[in-house]
Formats: structure tokens, C-alpha cells, sequence
């Protein structure tokens, strides 16, 4: 009963680590080009997004990306859904960015030329040409979450999840890093997925999903999921 | 007033790897293959040889090759500024359980090798390092270690260093704010948690995007 036209899929899901329940979900259908998806720390939404490219792998149930199971068909699930993690520094592992770049090329594109300039296009593309050679770890949050979003890119992946992209940035570098995710997903019709503490940057998606508990909370409009969370806080932070 | 002391400096970043010297000598020019080739034969003659006279040759000749490929010889001994503990530490060992003559062979045989190590690491892009080191270890292949997985091992433990000295330095920062100095607890607890974090990180990532070896 899978169907393709859903882009992400999960049926009677729980994640188990060991006896604890991290994460429940019975159904959940993911259409939307932008979906962001919000709660407190430690509530799950690390273990939901790593469902959807199959990073973590559901205990019980199911979850299929366009119809491709996360457990059996892992590898294609990867090849179709991008992720970048907020820590930046920790997903760089080539000394400069053009070459981390080049490496996520290595298993499509034979030729080394070849992927030197898809590479050399690439940070053009997301304005960070002039950081090409220079050394990753001299970067700053900023340039290296750029770099770390041209390494996802330039796989071209239809769906891009995103664990909180921008929360080890300062404000200007979040507003750079969320405008040129915003244009790129525009001109080549991604689906992003954005796990966030930014209520601004939630805001501006089709759909929002509040985690808590492990459990989808709500689900809908992001003005009402968001005023949801913000009741819900401030009653807990009140206790 | 009295005098005040001076302020403690700002650390520079320690930098092992990862940083060459800009230049375009002939050095620079030269395939990594043949400096590590050329590495290994000086190595293997001044740890054979036991001579203080070859080994003070090989220091000179590296420096001079290193200044007639525009890299000052100031920037290959800062080697042994970072290093000076662990020399003196050998020196120590040396004159408590040999000699003066026997201390000077010793010493003056590993600074010859190092400067000659740390001459190539600056005039080599780690990149070029790594594909000889992949090269090396192809014979693995024969007893079923994948040499990709190798050398992105290489790769992730290069990148690593440096990430790690930061840490080490931030949770110094961490205790001398909270007054625990002294505690190697203090010093040590955040900076394994903040490698184990870094390592999953790394290992999530390099899986998201489906790497899992360098190739050629």
C-alpha cells in the first residue's frame, strides 16, 4: 500500500533504544515542499529526521521515501535525501571545501577534471568560490556550514533534511545560510525539511511538526503548531 | 602603581597538519612520491649510520633546501619549539642512562628525521600525502583492508587533530573559568565527550553522504 506520490512515509513506527521509546509515530504522510519541524531538546526530532534517510532505522513499522524502504534500500534512500547536521565542523573531512566537494563526487563522476569543475560550479552556486582552497578548519561556522551544504548539493539530492542548520550561527550567517537553501530549493524544487529552534525560520514553512516526548504533538499550519509550543513552554517553564 | 605583569598572550592555533607553506619552489613542485621516497632513504641512512656528523648534515641540508625552495628556516625549527618536552624528556633519559656523547647521537639523529618529516609536510598538500599513503598501503588489499577505508581513516584522523587540540584548549579555558586548574578530571571529562560527540558526528555524515572510502 505504498504509494510513490508521497515523498516520505511512515507507518506504525517506534524507534527503541534498548527498552526506552525515543520516538512513536503511527502514521505520518510528508508532501509538502518545506516542512520544518520544531520541539524541545531531547523530545526526538534528531531521531525523526535520521528516519527519513534511514541514519536511524526504525525498530517496528516502516518508513519509505517515494516508496523506497529506509532498511532494504538504504543506500538509494541516502543517493535521494541530502542532511546536513548543525555541527559543521564535524562533517568536513577534506582539507579544503573544493576538494570535500570533489569527494562526495567520487562514486558518480569518474573523471577527476570533470569533478573539479562541478565542484568549482558548485560553491560557485552558493556564493563561497573565493573559500575553494582555503583551509576548512580556518573557516568560519558560517563558510563551513556553506561548504557542508555544497557537499549535500552537489549529490543532487530531491529532498534536503536539515538538523538544525543554524543554530551554532550568528544571526547574519543564519540569514545567508537560510536565504540561499531557500533560492536553491526554489530552482531545483526540493523538498526541505528543517528541524529547528528558530521559530522565525519555522515560520516560513508549508507545514510544522511539533515533536515532544517522543510523540508527534501537532501537526499543521506553523502559526498554530508554533503558538502550540509557545503555550506549551511557557506553561513548563511556569511549573 | 605598581608594575602590572604583562598580559598572557593569545595561543596561536597549533596547526600539525593542514597547513603548507605558500610557495611555489621547487619543493613545492616536486611529486609527494618522490619526497617521501627521498624521506625514507634519508631516514633509513641517518638511523643506520648513528653518526652526529651525517645527522647535523642532513639538519643543515634540510634547512638549506628548505630556504632554496623559498621556506624560511624558521618555519620548519618551530617543529621542535612545539616538541622541546618531549626532546628534553629523551635528552634527559639519555644522560641519566648513557652518556653526553651517546645523548648528542641520539638527539641529533631524531631532530634530523623530524625536520626532514616536517620539511615535506610543508611543501606537500595533505591531499597528495594521503594518495601516496593509499598507495602504500594497496598491498592490504591481500588480506581483505579495503585501502580506501584506510586512507579515509588517515583523512578523518588528519582533520581531526586539530579539531581536538581546540577542544583540549576550550576545556582548559573551561577550568581555569570555573577555578579547577588542578582537577585532570575537569580537564579531561569534556574534552572525551566532546571527541566521541565529534567522532559519531563525523561517522553520521561521511554515512549521509554515502562515503565510505577514498578513491583515486
Amino acid at each position: 500500500m505504498t504509494s510513490t506520490s508521497s515523498e516520505i512515509r511512515l507507518e506504525s513506527v517506534r524507534v527503541l533504544a534498548g527498552e526506552r521509546e525515543l520516538l512513536a509515530v503511527p502514521s505520518l504522510e510528508l508532501t509538502e515542499r518545506r516542512i520544518s519541524v520544531i520541539g524541545p531538546n531531547g523530545g526526538g526530532k534528531s531521531t525523526l529526521l535520521q528516519l527519513f534517510n534511514g541514519l536511524t532505522e526504525p525498530t517496528e513499522g516502516w518508513v519509505t521515501v517515494r516508496g523506497l524502504d529506509t532498511i532494504d534500500q538504504g543506500r538509494q534512500v541516502r543517493r535521494r535525501v541530502g542532511f546536513v547536521f548543525s555541527n559543521p565542523a564535524a562533517q568536513l573531512v577534506m582539507p579544503t571545501p573544493q576538494e570535500d566537494v570533489e569527494l562526495s563526487l567520487q562514486r558518480t563522476v569518474r573523471d577527476r577534471a570533470e569533478r573539479r569543475r562541478l565542484a568549482a560550479a558548485c560553491l560557485t552556486e552558493l556564493g563561497i568560490a573565493e573559500l575553494a582552497d582555503r583551509s576548512s578548519h580556518e573557516l568560519s561556522g558560517g563558510q563551513q556550514q556553506l561548504a557542508a551544504l555544497a557537499t549535500v548539493l552537489i549529490q543532487e539530492p530531491e529532498i534536503v533534511v536539515l538538523d538544525e542548520p543554524t543554530t551554532l550561527l550568528d544571526l547574519v550567517n543564519a540569514e545567508r545560510f537560510t536565504g540561499i537553501l531557500d533560492q536553491l530549493a526554489a530552482q531545483k524544487g526540493l523538498q526541505i525539511i528543517t528541524a529547528t529552534h528558530d521559530l522565525q525560520l519555522a515560520a516560513r514553512a508549508e507545514r510544522c511538526l511539533l515533536i515532544d516526548s517522543g510523540a508527534l504533538h501537532s501537526d499543521g499550519a506553523p502559526e498554530t503548531v508554533i503558538e502550540t509550543y509557545r503555550s506549551m513552554a511557557a506553561q513548563r517553564a511556569a511549573r | 602603581m605598581s608594575r602590572r605583569r604583562r598580559p598572557r598572550p593569545l595561543r596561536a592555533r597549533d596547526q600539525v597538519f593542514g597547513r603548507t607553506a605558500p610557495g611555489n619552489g621547487i619543493l613545492h613542485r616536486t611529486p609527494a612520491w618522490a619526497k617521501v621516497a627521498v624521506l625514507a632513504a634519508v631516514t633509513v641512512t641517518v638511523l643506520i649510520l648513528r653518526s652526529p656528523t651525517v645527522s647535523l648534515g642532513v639538519v643543515v641540508a634540510v634547512l638549506l633546501l628548505g630556504a632554496a625552495a623559498g621556506v624560511p628556516p624558521v618555519k620548519v625549527l618551530r617543529l621542535l619549539r612545539r616538541i622541546w618536552l618531549l626532546l628534553a624528556a629523551v635528552l634527559a633519559a639519555q644522560l641519566l642512562f648513557n652518556d653526553l656523547a651517546g645523548a648528542g647521537e641520539v638527539l641529533s639523529r631524531i631532530i634530523a628525521c623530524l625536520l626532514g618529516a616536517q620539511l615535506l609536510i610543508l611543501t606537500t598538500r595533505p591531499h597528495d600525502l594521503l594518495g601516496v599513503f593509499r598507495t602504500l598501503v594497496l598491498p592490504l588489499r591481500w588480506v581483505g583492508l579495503s585501502p580506501g577505508r584506510i586512507a579515509l581513516a588517515g583523512l578523518v584522523m588528519l582533520r581531526a587533530i586539530p579539531y581536538l587540540a581546540d577542544l583540549a584548549h576550550l576545556a582548559h579555558r573551561q577550568t581555569q573559568a570555573r577555578g579547577l586548574e588542578h582537577s585532570i578530571r575537569a580537564r579531561t571529562v569534556p574534552l572525551l565527550t566532546g571527541s566521541v560527540d565529534y567522532a559519531r558526528d563525523t561517522g553520521r555524515a561521511l554515512a549521509a553522504r554515502g562515503i565510505d572510502q577514498v578513491r583515486r
